[in-house]
């Protein structure tokens, strides 16, 4: 057979295998390992072009370049881990 | 108590024009819509749903880990074949690292259904001898523009030279790529076509 007949006979199979995937459960996990709170719920079913709109401002958050388990005194030490 | 500065300091950084990019922020678009497909190329490698997600969780983690440095963010977003690579390079770190693979899994490799062997952890994710499949095949592609590319435009349907660009890649490399890397699975599968696979 074809090697594009193939590939494209395996691209279905591997579609049905991960169209259980759930968006939204899975960006709000990653957001919660890193540390990061969005401001707006992030929708399962949007599209993969959706993007979260928000004002720039302070807020909790990791910095980037950080884990989820740094330590952050800066911020906890003095009660400012609370968004502005 | 913190001053404003101080705050203003955790969520942004100064960017090459003087602007202040809000780190969060841009990474929560990156994750947004990259989300899906960096579990999809996970699966690729994992087949097993559980293990593609941590998989993908641990390239977002390296992606924010880099993602501070301007020149690393520029790249990752502007094409999508680094987040490509940071799926691929955290499933290999996966792989490498025994402690965070289950007895369950661990009793899978070697099975042939679940896992893979890592043959070299620098080229290439299976060995050889256990291509046993089309994405068998794929997987074995040892030139990740090679690999990125046929994964884009099969099993993500984009068109070639759509792949192409985010790989980096010019219209007419996209294209010499392309064939070539068809050329070198339809050599692996040649073996399997003989066995009626």
């Amino acid at each position: 057979m074809d090697v594009d007949k193939r590939l494209l006979r395996d691209a279905d199979s591997f579609a049905e295998e991960v169209a259980g995937f759930n968006r939204g459960e899975f960006i709000a996990k990653v957001f919660k390992t890193l540390g990061i709170v969005p401001e707006r719920p992030v929708s399962g079913d949007a599209s993969a072009a959706g993007r979260i709109q928000r004002p720039a401002g302070p807020r909790q958050s990791l910095r980037a370049g950080e884990t989820a388990g740094t330590p952050r005194p800066d911020v906890q030490e003095e009660g400012e881990a609370t968004e502005a | 108590m913190a001053s404003q500065d101080d705050r203003d300091d955790d969520v942004a950084v100064i960017g090459q024009h003087g602007v202040a990019v809000d780190l969060a922020a841009s990474f929560e678009a990156l994750v947004v819509d990259n989300a899906a497909i960096c579990y999809r190329k996970a699966y690729f490698y994992c087949r097993n749903h559980h293990r593609a997600e941590e998989t993908a969780q641990e390239a977002f983690a390296n992606l924010w880990k880099a993602w501070a440095d301007e020149e690393k963010r520029t790249k990752i977003q502007q094409r999508k074949g680094y987040v490509l690579n940071a799926v691929r390079n955290a499933f290999l770190d996966y792989r490498k690292n025994p402690s965070r693979t289950s007895e369950h899994e661990q009793g899978l490799v070697g099975e042939g259904n679940e896992g893979y062997r890592v043959a070299d952890a620098s080229t290439a994710v299976i060995e050889a001898q256990d291509i046993r499949s089309v994405r068998d095949a794929v997987l074995r592609l040892e030139d990740d523009n090679e690999r990125n590319l046929i994964y884009l435009v099969y099993y993500e349907d984009y068109k070639v030279r759509r792949a192409g660009k985010e790989l980096g890649l010019s219209p007419q490399r996209a294209y010499r790529v392309h064939e070539r890397a068809k050329e070198r699975l339809r050599e692996m599968l040649r073996h399997l076509e003989e066995e009626g696979g």
